[in-house]
């Protein structure tokens, strides 16, 4: 990390007062150290307390110089039009995803207008689970913009991590954005009220087998879903997701190391950011045994045969869930362009995802897609390209420039995306 | 976008601002409606509206915004003013284009980015902007295109922009303000020199008073608009405010200065 132009300061100083200077080697330029200032000159205005103003801004300085984030030193960080509170110990919302979960809920939100039926107690609920849901925020989001831009429809959106701090601050969250009106309060259950919405947060480890399944395997579905969807061909006797999220740890130990900035190095919890790659019976289980039992499976590259990296460990299971769940829609999280490349990689490789999510290749075979989005699609909706992976040909969207975010897959049968 | 066409909440009449009422009465005797705007984002923002204002705004070509929308309007006076601003401008979505700005690193996990700036560009003039104002993308979207609309709209109108408007209401303002402080010191010198301050001092009180309530509110001014597609109300009710305690804080020291004389 080079040093900070001595000039800098001296500018820093005059323009901004003593505060800068410790800001500077942290924001690294003038504006971004305006910038933070200035938040935390709000953070301190709005929040009443015996403390003097300057006190308690000199106070936050200090702590944002020694590297904290600032979503940290403010315990809170804006998501879409949410509050979300942070805490240390649970890993902060990015506003790359905070960017899909918008593009998602514009998404569910026209298929949802475009198949609506004409009497709104035939809805089906809608049932969203995030997994690895961390400050809950995902779920959070996606619940406030559906249950304000579809007034009718019942939604049942369930957050789960392995940290009870994590569902802890969810709950917390949850009641937050309740109490400050950000979004109608879910409703209970026993009422027999025809529009129903449920917003949970469960404790699992994902990896568990027996922890999941029992969340996985009961999204809220009254008696009439399930006689309308006995008519559908994919559909067998249990309810299925319509969208299942995730932002997975996706570092790898060595990244870790090597391409974190430190404030998330230093202050971020290592849970959330690296998969336990040391954990090596998960990764030979999920990824040789289930997906590639015949090598020609395996998708070409000039080395050879694909190198599937640890920390891909996350994304085998949640394509293994994907697999046996079923889940409409699916998307997740990755962290650059060659490991989005590798997970759809994984979704072509195995001949059941491949089926249920890219479909034979005839062309609009109604609706199967695998897709990569970039960083930034709100605002950047119209820009697509076509990329090989492998044989195949799959949409990226987003801005060029941007890097690899998300891959997105929709099943074979659901249409407009 | 769907309104909540709920009546707004006649909960308790009038109870809201104790010297705002106290003004209500004294000038007019308006019926005076609080209520909060139900639904999610401007819950905490009481929501004034009389009838007249309502028919104002309706009958000025406002998309149906009733609930909200209404202006802080008070007197008889500023409501007419209200209704002769000409509407906040707003540019149509296919005009612009944002500008991609590329961040730096890789990105997502990776990288805690504070800083989440929003460049806007419109089409036709091409003017720029880039606002970095809020912590959060999406309000920085919202406030780049109000803040262009407004560059655009000054711009293409010079004069008779809805800023400039705006700019003539506010000096006029601070120009009665210093008029009255200039009077009220004059005062205070020719008593001193006279009898001794005990009357100057209640006026003192009053108009300090207005000055904090006023600066209290410029404090909220990044408000974001709640989902339902109302306008940030931020800036538009505390022009009018601030044009309604202008004209009240001169009526006053006027009226004080008769008294005196």
């Amino acid at each position: 990390m080079s040093r900070v132009k001595p000039q800098l300061f001296w500018q820093g100083r005059k323009k901004l007062g003593l505060n800068a200077a410790k800001l500077l080697p942290v924001c690294r330029t003038l504006e971004s150290t305006a910038n933070e200032l200035r938040w935390i000159k709000q953070h301190v205005a709005e929040t009443p307390s015996i403390i003097p103003f300057g006190a308690r801004v000199w106070k936050l300085c200090d702590k944002r110089g020694k590297g904290l984030p600032l979503a940290y030193v403010l315990g809170n960080q804006p998501f879409g039009d949410l509050e979300i509170k942070c805490q240390p110990g649970v890993l902060i919302p990015r506003t790359e995803t905070e960017s899909y979960t918008i593009h998602l809920s514009n998404i569910l939100r026209r298929s949802a207008v475009s198949s609506s039926k004409s009497d709104p107690a035939d809805q089906q609920p809608l049932n969203i689970i995030d997994l690895c849901t961390g400050t809950g925020c995902i779920p959070l989001l996606l619940y406030s913009q559906l249950s304000r831009s579809l007034p009718f429809q019942s939604l049942n959106v369930v957050g789960v991590d392995i940290s009870q701090k994590a569902i802890n601050l969810s709950r917390q969250n949850l009641h937050h954005n309740l109490g400050a009106h950000r979004f109608p309060a879910p409703s209970d259950k026993s009422k027999s009220h025809p529009l129903q919405r449920s917003l949970h947060f469960l404790k699992a480890d994902i990896f568990s087998s027996s922890a999941v399944d029992p969340i996985l395997s009961t999204p809220v579905c009254s008696e009439q879903c399930a006689a309308q969807e006995a008519e559908e061909q994919q559909q067998q006797q249990q309810p299925t997701w319509d969208l299942l999220t995730s932002n997975p740890p996706y570092i790898s130990p060595s990244g870790f190391l090597v391409s974190t900035s430190r404030s998330v190095r230093n202050w971020e919890p290592k849970l959330a950011l690296v998969p336990p790659v040391e954990r090596v019976d998960l990764h030979q289980k999920h990824f040789y045994h289930h997906y590639y039992p015949d090598d020609e499976n395996l998708l070409p590259t000039q080395k050879g045969n694909v190198e599937y990296e640890e920390e891909d460990v996350f994304f085998a299971r949640l394509l293994e869930i994907a697999r046996t769940y079923r889940p409409k829609r699916v998307l997740m999280e990755v962290g650059d362009m060659e490991q989005a490349k590798r997970v759809v990689g994984m979704v072509l490789g195995d001949g059941k995802l491949r089926k249920l999510y890219f479909g034979e290749g005839t062309e609009e075979e109604k609706g199967g897609t695998v897709q990569i989005w970039r960083d930034d699609l709100v605002g950047f909706e119209g820009y697509e390209e076509i990329m090989d992976i492998g044989k195949e040909k799959i949409v990226v969207k987003g801005h060029p420039e941007g890097h690899g975010r998300s891959v997105y897959l929709r099943r074979v049968g659901v249409v407009d995306a | 976008m769907m309104k909540t066409t709920l009546p707004l909440r006649l909960s308790s009449v009038s109870f809201g601002i104790g010297p705002a009422l106290g003004r209500i009465l004294k000038y007019g005797d308006l019926p005076f409606i609080s209520g909060f705007a139900l639904g999610s984002g401007a819950g905490r923002r009481p929501v004034i509206a009389t009838p007249v204002c309502i028919v104002a705004v309706t009958a000025a070509g406002r998309p149906g915004t009733v609930t909200a929308a209404a202006p802080f309007t008070t007197t008889a006076a500023s409501w007419l003013k209200a209704w002769q601003m000409p509407p906040r401008p707003k540019l149509p979505e296919d005009e612009l284009e944002e500008v991609y700005l590329k961040g730096s690193g890789p990105g997502g996990q990776k990288i805690n980015k504070t800083n989440s700036a929003v460049q806007l560009r419109h089409i036709p003039t091409n003017i720029v902007i880039k606002c970095q104002e809020t912590r959060s993308r999406t309000q920085n979207r919202k406030l780049a295109r109000e803040i262009l609309a407004a560059k655009v709209d000054f711009h293409l109108n010079g004069d008779k922009s809805r800023v400039a408007i705006v700019g003539n209401v506010k000096k006029k303002k601070a120009d009665s303000k210093a008029k009255k402080a200039r009077r009220k010191y004059k005062k205070l010198e020719e008593e001193k020199a006279g009898k001794g301050g005990a009357g100057a001092g209640e006026q003192l009180v009053d108009g300090e008073e207005g000055r904090e309530v006023e600066e209290g509110e410029e404090g909220e001014e990044w408000e974001v608009a709640d989902a339902e597609g109302e306008e940030v109300e931020g800036h538009e009710e505390e022009i009018q405010e601030e044009a309604n305690k202008g004209e009240e804080a001169e009526k006053r020291g006027r009226s004080a200065d008769a008294a005196k004389q």
